[in-house]
């Protein structure tokens, strides 16, 4: 079978693209031949747990993709139709040695993809995916014979999945919680999970509702007015809203305030964990806040690149208690590794319950430093060189410097990372800094110089 | 002529000629012919035992389902049980992944009418055409098929053929029957079935493997050896084989002779024609003469089709001729028209006429 495949679709952390124009049932067919290949000779397993999240087109994807790894002789446990956590969790307890999940997370609808992981819950790193990648673009893999094709096994995880948390949390307040899943995957998980904890829910969006229309599936703050006011409405301890899969919530305190994802970490490590010690993950764009609250307590911090697949894989070689994403993936490896979205109210439930302040009080504890976040255009030809060039520059100029994703400057008063996009023709510049005055003053500084380099990079090519 | 799809359905070795490509493909232009004429078609789809059911299932079904139609997957079935599902409820197509009787490492697709008969040679080449122009008509995201899942095809089957036999007068021959499904799918209904007929059953080969250990799934006699001896060594009245669909039966008499296929359906014919006085016959060409003896013997009139079972069933609808059960409105093709091709109506029949059937063949 030929096929036009763009090797695009194949991005650092997933495979997405738009249904029938730049994936289709036959692609997932040949994806699935590649990952079953990976299976079986990259990691040398046998079985594969697969399921899908809700969009329509995750039907005719999955199934074609099922067929792919089948023909190349591996088993496959099929989960169905379920929110990221539930096939994560299911792979995960019956020791798959890789995990499917087809959704295209916080994306419009005609969006889809397909994530993986290891059955320990740890996400396939870009090398191990660029890896399927090659083998779906050379057609590398082969077909078995009859008699070594892999079996098929449809198993529903809601059950398991939901006696897991029974098991993990108990209330003895009686908690009010509105959950918004905005009639994305998580409809099919979190107000049962939540009634079955103990907890009293508000529903806002919990009808599956496979074309979002009620709001977008990226919970930013401007998708989450009807959430705020529930909470506000219906005096809730809390509420929380979850993206298009799952693997992503965002919290909303008491008062109708929505949580940054490292506002709601610190909450986490400060009140969360019973044992103030080991590595935390953070990624480079997270908050100075994180250092500085958690390591008077006994924690270490460390920082990670951009990416949940980093961070499930460095929280799992610290063997830490916690790690934090600035985009809103965060993980508490006590229950498991990978970026299951519902541990995240629960334990915030938790922690109310062993609490006597409100989330609003405990999140006003927490110092909030003002941040800018700057796109500045540049070529993608040379965006890599410019951040390449900032790199050996800002290291001979300042000493507090990481350059393991992009370039990271930490000064006494504040910080500057430059990263550029892997997808588009920009560079990204965010700062934090004590106070808006400083923060101006590091921004400006920092926009000059790379602008100083873009130039130069501009100059040479002409 | 069609290229792909034979005497009954598309047949081949699984991941050689028949593979997850042709599948999907051919899940499209089921779906795209299906659209021509209905808006959300659903299409019902089952398979045998073989080990790459699954795998063939899941490639059709994505086919089918970026066309837009809706898929319901009713697992393991005879095929007969697809075909009684597709023609008693609302489903437009049935499909039905199976090698039928052939060697374990074939397999393939046998398509459904919505009226049940297997498709017709005229929709099999629409459905090839559109498969090798390529001229797929495919839904948009929001407009792609849902998948469901149906498990009751198996009981609703076993409950079809009840209803159209004399369960109190099988149940009081208390007849002892050799079952040998041949590992095929016909586990999954025959031994529930007889045993609701109050038959005492001696299974052979009654677990589902789709490698087909006991032997052969062909039930000719050089395949059934252990059933033709089972049947004398525990004095049964009767030895049934199925093939891997279950769509066809085949029987040994209590002195441990072979039936032949032929012979079977003359004696079927002959009681049900001398009970309903005659009426029109519908049977290939290939069939015994003594088909034809015994059915003009009650006056009954006979005529011959093209081989296959579509044909038959074709001819049937078209003759608009109530074969078996005139007068009945329930006149569903694989029980009454296609006999032959219809494993547990058969098993059936012979609980009805089983004990005079050495004077049939002595007829001939």
């Amino acid at each position: 079978m030929k096929l036009d495949i763009s090797k695009h679709i194949f991005r650092a952390y997933d495979i997405r693209g738009l249904y029938e124009k730049d994936i289709s049932p036959e692609i997932f067919y040949k994806i699935g031949l590649a990952a079953g290949n990976y299976v079986k000779n990259v990691i040398h397993g046998k079985q594969i747990a697969v399921g899908n999240d809700i969009r329509q087109s995750s039907i005719p994807l999955v199934h074609s993709f099922i067929a792919g790894v089948s023909a190349t002789g591996i088993d496959i446990v099929y989960t169905g139709n379920t929110a990221f956590g539930q096939t994560l969790f299911k792979g995960w307890e019956l020791k798959q040695d890789l995990i499917a999940f087809v959704t295209a997370s916080h994306l419009p609808p005609e969006w889809n993809g397909i994530k993986f992981y290891y059955g320990d819950g740890v996400g396939l790193p870009e090398k191990e995916l660029m890896k399927i990648r090659d083998f779906t673009l050379n057609n590398d893999f082969d077909a078995v014979g009859w008699e070594k094709v892999g079996d098929v096994k449809s198993v529903d995880p809601k059950t398991s999945y939901k006696n897991f948390f029974k098991s993990k949390f108990k209330f003895n307040k009686k908690l009010k919680v509105a959950i918004d899943c905005g009639g994305a995957s998580t409809t099919l998980s979190a107000p049962d999970v939540f009634d079955a904890v103990g907890l009293d829910t508000v529903h806002v969006f919990c009808e599956p509702d496979p074309s979002f229309s009620k709001r977008p599936s990226e919970p930013k703050p401007e998708n989450l007015t009807v959430l705020v006011d529930a909470v506000k409405k219906n005096n809730c301890d809390f509420g929380v809203a979850f993206d298009g899969d799952g693997d992503r919530s965002v919290i909303v305190d008491n008062t109708g305030k929505i949580l940054s994802a490292d506002e709601t970490g610190i909450i986490l490590g400060k009140y969360g964990l019973a044992e103030k010690k080991g590595t935390i993950i953070v990624n480079v764009e997270c908050s100075k806040a994180v250092k500085e609250q958690l390591e008077p307590l006994g924690f270490k911090v460390k920082q990670i690149p951009v990416g949940h697949t980093f961070l499930t894989l460095e929280a799992k070689l610290e063997k830490s208690p916690l790690g934090i994403e600035s985009s809103g993936h965060l993980i508490l490896p006590e229950y498991f590794l990978f970026d299951d979205a519902l541990v995240v109210p629960l334990k915030i439930a938790e922690i109310l319950d062993n609490n006597e302040k409100t989330l609003g009080e405990l999140a006003a504890e927490i110092p909030t430093y003002p941040t800018k976040k700057e796109v500045i255009d540049c070529d993608d030809h040379i965006k890599f060189d410019v951040v390449e060039r900032l790199k050996v520059e800002l290291t001979k100029e300042f000493e507090n410097i990481n350059a393991m994703d992009g370039v990271r400057v930490d000064l006494k008063n504040g910080w500057v990372l430059i990263r550029s996009s892997n997808t588009s023709p920009i560079i990204r510049l965010t700062t934090e800094a004590d106070n808006e005055k400083i923060l101006g003053q590091l921004t400006t500084q920092f926009m000059d110089k790379t602008e100083e380099i873009i130039e130069k990079f501009k100059g040479e090519s002409k | 002529m069609t290229k792909l799809f034979g005497t009954n359905g598309i047949r081949g070795v699984v991941n050689e000629d028949m593979n997850c490509e042709l599948a999907l493909g051919i899940g499209k232009a089921w779906g795209t012919y299906l659209k021509k004429t209905v808006i959300r078609p659903k299409v019902a789809i089952g398979t045998d035992a073989r080990l790459s059911n699954h795998m063939l299932k899941n490639a059709i079904s994505a086919g089918l389902l970026s066309t837009g139609c809706d898929v319901i997957d009713v697992g393991l079935v005879p095929t007969p049980a697809l075909q009684y599902a597709v023609k008693e409820k609302d489903f437009d197509s049935g499909v039905v992944i199976t090698a039928s009787h052939n060697p374990p490492q074939f397999n393939g697709i046998k398509g459904v009418a919505s009226d049940g008969t297997e498709f017709s040679k005229d929709v099999e080449e629409d459905i090839e055409k559109i498969y090798f122009e390529k001229k797929y008509s495919l839904a948009e995201w929001k407009g792609v098929g849902k998948l469901l899942t149906w498990d009751n095809a198996v009981d609703f089957y076993i409950d079809g053929v009840l209803s159209n036999v004399d369960v109190d007068l099988i149940k009081e021959q208390q007849y002892h029957i050799v079952l040998d499904c041949g590992n095929g799918v016909g586990c999954v209904a025959t031994p529930i079935l007889l045993e609701k007929l109050g038959c005492k059953i001696t299974e052979l080969y009654c677990e589902l493997d789709g490698t087909f250990p006991g032997h052969n799934s062909e039930p000719v006699p050089e395949n059934l050896g252990d059933l033709i001896q089972k049947v004398t060594e525990v004095g049964a009245d009767l030895g049934a084989a199925q093939d891997g669909d279950a769509d066809r039966a085949i029987f040994i008499d209590e002195n441990g002779t072979y039936i032949w296929g032929d012979k079977t359906l003359a004696l079927a014919a002959k009681y049900i024609t001398k009970e309903k006085k005659g009426g029109t016959t519908i049977t290939p060409v290939t069939t015994s003469s003594c088909f034809d003896d015994v059915v003009t013997e009650n006056d009954a009139e006979v005529i011959h089709t093209m081989v296959g079972s579509p044909f038959v069933a074709r001819t049937m609808i078209e003759k608009k001729r109530r074969f078996w059960r005139r007068g009945k409105r329930r006149t569903h093709i694989s029980g009454d028209a296609v006999l032959s091709r219809f494993g547990n109506g058969n098993c059936k029949n012979n609980g009805n006429y089983g004990k005079r059937k050495q004077d049939v063949i002595r007829v001939n």
